[in-house]
């Protein structure tokens, strides 16, 4: 026994703790980073002395050799991780499409004034005066009011095609985005994979173990940290490399490849002939990518809000249909007989929408149809008062004759009206949905906390009893030194 | 359970925003007036007010086109009245006139006041009400006599104004009926009435100044007091029409009002906050946001290291 070996012990001690001391030092550093997992020394006794041989001292049992510190764990909860990423993917998904239905909400101004009821109020109140009093002032109105009826629907129209092109920039920017993150959590596999250097190591009797050299925490940290950001945008699957560290991810049901080790797969984008952008190469083959913030876009778009546009067109044929076909049957102040009211650029109702239904500018006032006869009684407003009655009931005998209100038993108030409805449905169940899904992505992250979380009494409590354990090791060497004084200046003198 | 100091301060952080924005809710509640501003804060409701709203406009509407149609009736009808006045007056005339006691003189008096009324009843057909002929049929914008080419120029139908979704009520009561026989010949060349009774005194109907010729105060007792009392008849019975739509008229109105009263507390009721209930409920939310920033003051505080030296 080596007459130092104390002082190596103590020194190892010494050595030990004030690891320890860092690593709670660097834990208490990094409370608030997010993503951040709290890290444990795993502390060992060092190889003890001596294993017995026949060319080995025979002292009684095996001596200690001290401490050693074996790795630096981080501490993580991987099922939990799971069910995050799980439950951040249906947040993304109701956040996105609670946001586009926020935006087509406000756009419409239902309830309240100034929106599509208003305006039909308006316009055919405006026929009803005229059945009542087909007078050139009465006329003047129904015109205007159609004409403000016209410019609703066109400027409606418009807002609803530029909140569509903000959907389709905010797709855009997200899949860059997604792209992005992608490409870092590459970066960061091939980086872990290096200090890692993890690599297999075959034992004589043939069975296999995974050796690292280090334990890249904090890059591990990045990595999931990016992992949860991308759970966001889809529905994603990672899987580990067991010996290199490093994850591969998949996204959608299709399990279309994002990154495979070092490399990245970005998800190509394409747009449609009416300027619509997916994900995908083309038309034919698009990539599917669950849910997330990225399908929430898609589906609002081409659902919530077509919906929305598509009620628009059928709304403004019906209008245009009813009210040129009972116009036609009429004639003008001069008994000519009357023109279509609106305008159908191929003849029937399969140009017209609401973006660009409009006055037959040949109409003047003299010339709405109010009455029958050549010419009409100067108070016939038989006609224009058949127009009024639209407002409550359609004809089932005139054009369109497919789809739209009439089709669905409905007028057009009421058809708007359920539209709204609908509308509105769907905004209750994303904004409960997107509630929902925040509380428990919430709950969710106090579950992985309760593992990753630095606790600051805990890290205090370490902290003191490494510092114990360090003051212990330094009265260690301490009285080694005292001993050694003992035999190397004091022994054999006399006197 | 491990807990740490992040965990309870997310925590706070948390339930502090859900207070916030309820309190936001709230306020915002209190400051419209109305339980909801998008159609997703409670889909039924909107639509339940939307329907509201249009059923009020739509009675509004009904409303205001039974009131133009009062209008038009009362006009009709005091023009009615003062035609069954005139008439009633030149069947007294008549009767005087046929008196065979007369001389000349008192016949082409009464002539003269037969004539006058004459012209008195071309005034009544062309009465009208803010500009429209009430007599002309749908042809209002047009005086229905045209005393240049002494004709009639009104036609018979009906002005008709909604008064519910399905019911057209007519507002007028053609002169048709009325004016054209006091007015013009009859088809088969017969003279108006008056015109008979000017010539039936001996006078030139056309200028009563003008004697024709012996009377005929036969004819006058047989036919023409015969004919006026026809007229006069007709005019009740037309006037009794008039007085009928004019009430069915004002009960619609009454009861499209009561419906606009109930529809409009009913959509009061569907849209508009009970201030004292959302205030009451900000108060407890109030209470609720203090309580909770007073324990998240409490709690996040302390740790070990206070105690540590």
């Amino acid at each position: 026994m080596n007459t130092f070996f104390g002082l190596e012990i103590g020194s190892r001690a010494l050595q030990a703790n004030q690891t320890a001391i860092d690593v709670t030092g660097n834990n208490i550093a990094n409370a608030s980073t997010e993503g951040y997992s709290r890290q444990r020394v795993s502390l060992a006794a060092a190889e003890p002395y001596t294993v017995p041989a026949f060319n080995s001292p025979a002292s009684a049992g095996q001596l200690g050799t001290g401490v050693t510190v074996e790795q630096l764990q981080r501490l993580r909860d991987t099922l939990s991780d799971m069910m995050y990423r799980n439950q951040v993917k249906q947040q993304g998904y109701w956040d996105s499409q609670n946001d586009v239905l926020n935006k087509i909400q406000s756009l419409v101004s239902e309830p309240g004034g100034a929106g599509l009821s208003d305006q039909l109020q308006q316009f055919f109140s405006a026929w009803q005066e005229l059945g009542k009093d087909p007078s050139p002032a009465n006329r003047t109105i129904v015109l205007q009011n159609a004409n403000g009826l016209v410019d609703f629907l066109h400027d409606f129209s418009a807002q609803l095609g530029e909140a569509n092109q903000g959907f389709n920039s905010t797709l855009t920017a997200k899949i860059a985005e997604l792209n992005t993150i992608a490409g870092q959590i590459a970066d960061l596999n091939s980086q872990i994979s290096k200090v890692e250097l993890g690599h297999q190591v075959t034992a004589p009797n043939g069975s296999t173990t995974i050796v690292r050299v280090n334990n890249a925490n904090d890059l591990r940290d990045k990595r999931d940290l990016l992992l949860d950001k991308l759970a966001a945008y889809g529905d994603i699957k990672t899987v580990e490399d067991a010996v290199s560290g490093m994850v591969s991810v998949t996204i959608g049901p299709g399990n279309t490849l994002l990154v495979s080790g070092d490399a990245v797969a970005p998800i190509p984008t394409y747009t449609d002939a009416q300027g619509n952008v997916f994900p995908g190469n083309n038309a034919s083959s698009p990539i599917d990518l669950g849910n997330g913030v990225i399908k929430g876009y898609l589906d609002g778009r081409d659902q919530s809000l077509k919906n929305v546009q598509d009620a628009l067109d059928q709304f403004a044929q019906e209008l245009v249909g009813q009210v040129n076909a009972i116009h036609t049957a009429g004639n003008d102040v001069y008994g000519n007989p009357g023109q279509k009211f609106f305008l159908d650029p191929n003849g029937n109702l399969t140009g017209v929408t609401a973006a660009t239904i409009a006055l037959n500018p040949n109409i003047t006032q003299d010339k709405i149809a109010a009455g029958t006869g050549n010419p009409p009684a100067s108070g016939d407003g038989s006609q224009a008062q058949k127009i009024a009655n639209l407002q409550y009931a359609l004809d089932s005998s005139l054009p369109p004759t497919s789809g739209g209100p009439l089709t669905a038993g409905q007028t057009l108030d009421s058809f708007w009206q359920t539209t709204i409805f609908n509308l509105g449905l769907e905004g209750q169940q994303a904004t409960g949905q997107s509630t929902n899904h925040q509380l428990m992505v919430k709950q969710l992250d106090n579950q992985r906390q309760q593992t990753s979380g630095v606790s600051m009494d805990e890290e205090m409590t370490n902290m003191l009893k490494f510092q114990h354990g360090y003051n212990a090791a330094a009265r260690l060497i301490t009285v080694m030194d005292s001993m050694i004084d003992t035999i190397v200046n004091r022994m054999g003198i006399t006197g | 359970m491990r807990i740490t100091q992040n965990m309870m301060t997310g925590r706070v952080m948390t339930n502090l925003w859900q207070n916030m924005s309820e309190m936001d809710k709230l306020n915002e509640e209190i400051s419209s007036g109305k339980k909801f501003r998008n159609s997703s804060d409670d889909p039924a409701a909107v639509l339940a007010s939307m329907q509201l709203t249009s059923a009020i406009k739509t009675a509004q509407q009904f409303s205001a086109n039974i009131d133009q149609g009062i209008g038009l009736l009362n006009t009709t009808d005091g023009a009615l009245q003062q035609l069954g006045d005139v008439l009633n007056r030149v069947k007294e005339l008549a009767v005087q006139g046929a008196s065979a006691a007369l001389d000349n003189t008192a016949r082409q008096a009464i002539a003269s006041e037969v004539y006058q009324l004459k012209e008195q009843i071309k005034n009544i057909a062309n009465t009208d009400h803010g500009g429209k002929y009430v007599f002309a049929g749908t042809d209002f914008y047009h005086p229905p006599w045209d005393d240049t080419a002494q004709t009639w120029q009104g036609n018979g139908n009906n002005v008709k104004y909604k008064i519910g979704q399905t019911t057209d009520l007519p507002v007028n009561i053609p002169g048709d009926a009325i004016f054209k026989q006091l007015l013009t010949p009859s088809s088969s060349g017969q003279p108006p009435v008056l015109d008979q009774l000017i010539q039936d005194l001996g006078f030139n109907p056309n200028n009563p100044s003008q004697a024709t010729g012996s009377a005929n105060l036969q004819n006058i007792t047989s036919n023409d007091i015969t004919a006026l009392q026809a007229n006069i008849d007709n005019v009740l019975t037309n006037r009794s029409e008039a007085g009928a739509r004019e009430n069915r008229l004002q009960m619609s109105r009454d009861r499209l009002n009561e419906q606009a009263t109930n529809l409009t507390g009913l959509l009061s009721k569907t849209q508009d906050i009970d201030l004292a209930q959302v205030i009451t409920q900000l108060k407890s939310q109030e209470n609720t946001y203090n309580a909770s920033l007073a324990t998240a003051a409490q709690i996040l505080q302390p740790s070990l290291l206070d105690f540590l030296k």
